[in-house]
């Protein structure tokens, strides 16, 4: 067997290597973490005729979250409930939500305040960001997280989700956890779910 | 014979005198010194079947999972670790899970299943999903996964199901670039069973 001599030797190496150009491999694009909110399961009987929520949660299960605040309270007692009550709370003094066609009240405190209504948020959350509590005259039907952006917190949206996966952990029978935005300002709504006509209506921010 | 008398006597006497007596009861100590037994759950015993879909707000880009758990027959015969789902899934079940999101949603036609189709950008509407891609069951995989592009502000995602997070998330990424001929690297997975 002869030996290839050095100059075809050097030829099919320069062939091979101008066939078969290296590609520099482009790097895999990073994966942007999508969040999935995960709702309390629904149990089926064996026939898949009828339902119920898996596991039964009352009242308390909400206070939990909310530092003892429930539906049905009165403008005092939730003010009282709070890290730091304003003075003179009642629901005669308090301003009426016009969004509504009915006598509905509320007062608000900053969420930077609240505590254990803020458990939960893992990011920034906008120094102006708030909570509203609304109040018919029967009681607290809706707790209003309104979060608002700023400079140092130009996007709070995974304040907004952590918020929003916290109060998804209770069932729709107990208190009903909507999103939505309106006027660039996130808004994460639990409501009373026996507060009937009430429940579909939104807060429009009209300060844009 | 007199011998026999006497005995007989004797013996007459002996039960008089034991029946006059008085009868007590003997206490019986019952505290046998066992303590009471555990609570013993089987870990092995297998699992319900549970179908997971995954339904989208197209207005928020919120997705919900939705967990609906099937109650086994009696005579149920567990595959390895787990209940077999039903072959069938009536559609009142998705309709059902699609209900988690339209009551949260401010117009219900913002609910969507998430493995969108096509153009769904163009026309977000369910009609353009698919229920069926959308859910995941646990006698087969244990994650339900998604993958999403972005266009514009909408996230248009597909579903994939998985033995792992992992798995589920790749074959999410898989389906949504084969289907919308995009990179769909907004991902995400979660187990099909509740914890």
């Amino acid at each position: 067997m002869q030996a290839l001599s050095p100059l075809i030797l050097a030829v099919l190496l320069l062939v091979a290597s101008t066939a078969a150009p290296v590609r520099a491999q482009s790097p895999e694009p990073a994966i942007v973490p999508k969040r999935i909110f995960a709702v309390p399961p629904v149990q089926w009987d064996n026939s898949l005729l009828t339902s119920r929520p898996a596991s039964q949660q009352t009242a308390s299960d909400l206070a939990n979250l909310t530092a003892g605040i429930v539906f049905g309270l009165t403008p005092a007692d939730v003010n009282t409930r709070l890290p730091e009550p304003a003075l003179g709370v009642s629901w005669s003094s308090l301003p009426t939500a016009i969004e509504f066609p009915e006598d509905v009240r509320y007062f608000w405190t900053r969420l930077a305040g609240a505590q254990d209504l803020q458990a939960g948020i893992a990011s920034c959350a906008g120094a102006n960001s708030y909570i509203v509590f609304l109040f018919r005259s029967r009681g607290l039907f809706r707790l209003s997280y309104r979060f608002v952006p700023d400079a140092a917190c130009p996007d709070p949206a995974p304040a907004v989700a952590d918020i929003f996966a916290r109060y998804l952990q209770i069932g729709s029978d107990v208190a009903l956890a909507v999103h939505y935005s309106s006027g660039g300002v996130q808004v994460v709504d639990i409501t009373d779910p026996t507060a009937d006509y009430l429940i579909p209506l939104r807060w429009r921010n009209n300060a844009r | 014979m007199l011998g026999s008398a006497i005995r007989c006597w004797a013996l007459v006497l002996l039960a008089l005198v034991a029946s006059s007596l008085p009868v007590r009861a003997t206490p019986v100590n019952w505290d046998l010194q066992i303590s009471p037994p555990p609570i013993i759950t089987d870990s092995t015993k297998p699992r319900a079947c549970t179908i997971t879909w995954l339904v989208d707000n197209a207005a928020t880009n919120d997705v919900y999972a939705v967990r609906m758990q099937i109650t086994p027959a009696e005579d149920a015969t567990p595959v390895g670790d787990r209940i077999p789902c039903p072959s069938n899934v009536p559609p009142r079940l998705a309709a059902r899970a699609l209900d988690v999101c339209t009551a949260r949603a401010a117009d219900p036609r913002h609910c969507v299943f998430a493995d969108m189709g096509r153009g769904f950008e163009r026309e977000p509407d369910v009609r353009n999903t698919a229920e069926n891609a959308a859910r995941c069951a646990s006698d087969k995989f244990t994650h339900i996964g998604i993958a999403c592009w972005k266009s514009g502000t909408l996230e248009v995602c597909d579903v994939g199901c998985g033995r792992s997070a992992a798995d589920a998330m790749a074959e999410a990424r898989s389906r949504c670039a084969e289907k919308q001929q995009k990179s769909c690297d907004i991902a995400g997975s979660l187990p099909i069973l509740a914890p």
